[in-house]
């Protein structure tokens, strides 16, 4: 496994998750030692779900503690060199349901493999490719209600 | 633009997010404490892992081939000493299956707890290097043979293979099969139906180590060798691993 590369993905991924690029690089950081502390699960073939359920779950911990304490705002820096094009389609990312965000996240910008999807989200393959179809689906209709077509 | 190709939808999303760059990566990277050994040296360091008696037992099995093909060689010069070693090949297979099926039997926990490859990559890694060892035993007999016999050593190699691969494909059957802790004794019984098949088979098939059967050999081996490439990938991915732990992260 490329570490560099999937360190980078696991902070894209928690930045989508807490929408803070400090506390979602301190996040990345966490899953990637308590995944370098179980060494003895690093070479099981299932390492990449196994990374993103150790963020996933310290993302939902994180929440957990601050959600009722303050009021989360969006400091993630897309805005450089952003087109209108990037925003609108970020805004249709977000009109997702969050599930959908994720597999969204997971598959076209991280790469994730529809297997390693399946294993993190406890679906089967079928059930991932389905809802690949209709984020794609959902995408489609609002990009084109925002007249990118 | 035309948003009916889904494969611009997907472009269009990566780009959207690609501008996050973390800013601690390389020093984290560089400080953390991950497991750095290269899969070449766990590939060496496992022969320390296959215990003695084993080796042990090859080389007198070795030794005690080379002796019984000398003595054989005094008889008839040529299929007395092929057959002595046919018969002796299935030996071999059986030191390393009892060496394997040890892994088996204790689940290789042993070696899983302290290392971070999966049970299938030990189990292959140790098939392996077993496997390696059996085809030096091989090569010393058949080069031994060349010198007793006036047969070709392409031809004595074919000849001890057949046995060889075959004795492997009905262990790692039977391995499959039974997962109970006296799988060694199955195995020592297939062994030693195949060494005994080994030293009646020309008098069941006539001059069946000429050169005129010579292709029916061949073909054996071609096929004894899939079934045993089948075999062992069925086996390697059957062989699972260990659930994750996700309390870890709860």
């Amino acid at each position: 496994m490329d570490l560099e590369e999937q360190y980078y993905k696991i902070f894209r991924y928690c930045c989508l998750k807490v929408k803070r690029t400090a506390i979602a690089e301190d996040l990345t950081q966490e899953t990637f030692l308590r995944y370098f502390s179980q060494s003895t699960y690093i070479e099981l073939g299932k390492q990449t779900a196994y990374l993103y359920t150790i963020a996933r779950n310290l993302c939902n911990d994180y929440f957990s503690k601050q959600i009722y304490w303050e009021e989360l705002k969006d400091d993630v820096p897309y805005t450089e060199g952003d087109t209108d094009m990037k925003l609108t389609v970020r805004q249709a990312v977000e009109m997702l349901p969050k599930d959908l965000q994720e597999i969204v996240l997971l598959r076209f910008v991280n790469e994730v493999p529809v297997k390693d999807i399946a294993a993190f989200m406890e679906l089967s393959r079928f059930a991932v490719n389905r809802r690949i179809k209709d984020a794609l689906k959902r995408l489609k209709e609002v990009l084109r209600e925002e007249d990118f077509s | 633009m035309n948003l009916s190709d889904n494969r611009k939808i997907v472009k269009l999303v990566k780009e959207s997010y690609e501008p996050l760059v973390p800013k601690n990566k390389p020093d984290f990277l560089k400080k953390a404490e991950y497991p750095k050994l290269s899969f070449k040296e766990f590939f060496i360091g496992q022969i320390q892992y296959i215990r003695l008696r084993t080796w042990l037992v090859s080389i007198l099995l070795f030794v005690s081939a080379l002796f019984i093909i000398e003595l054989s060689s005094f008889y008839n010069m040529n299929v007395s000493a092929i057959k002595a070693a046919s018969a002796f090949v299935p030996f071999f297979v059986l030191a390393a299956v009892a060496e394997t099926a040890r892994s088996k039997q204790y689940g290789m926990k042993e070696l899983e707890m302290t290392c971070r490859f999966s049970f299938g990559t030990l189990l292959l890694v140790k098939m392996i290097l077993l496997g390696i060892l059996n085809l030096l035993l091989l090569s010393g007999c058949s080069i031994f043979l060349r010198f007793q016999t006036d047969i070709k050593l392409f031809r004595i190699g074919i000849y001890l293979l057949v046995p060889f691969l075959l004795t492997c494909n009905l262990t790692l059957i039977l391995a499959s099969l039974f997962k109970s802790r006296e799988i060694t004794y199955f195995c020592g019984f297939v062994c030693g139906i195949v060494s005994v098949s080994c030293l009646f088979t020309d008098a069941l098939v006539i001059d069946i180590y000429s050169a005129k059967y010579d292709v029916y050999w061949l073909l054996s081996v071609g096929v004894l060798m899939l079934v045993l490439v089948q075999k062992i990938v069925q086996i390697i991915k059957n062989s699972g691993g260990i659930l994750w732990n996700l309390s870890l992260t709860g």
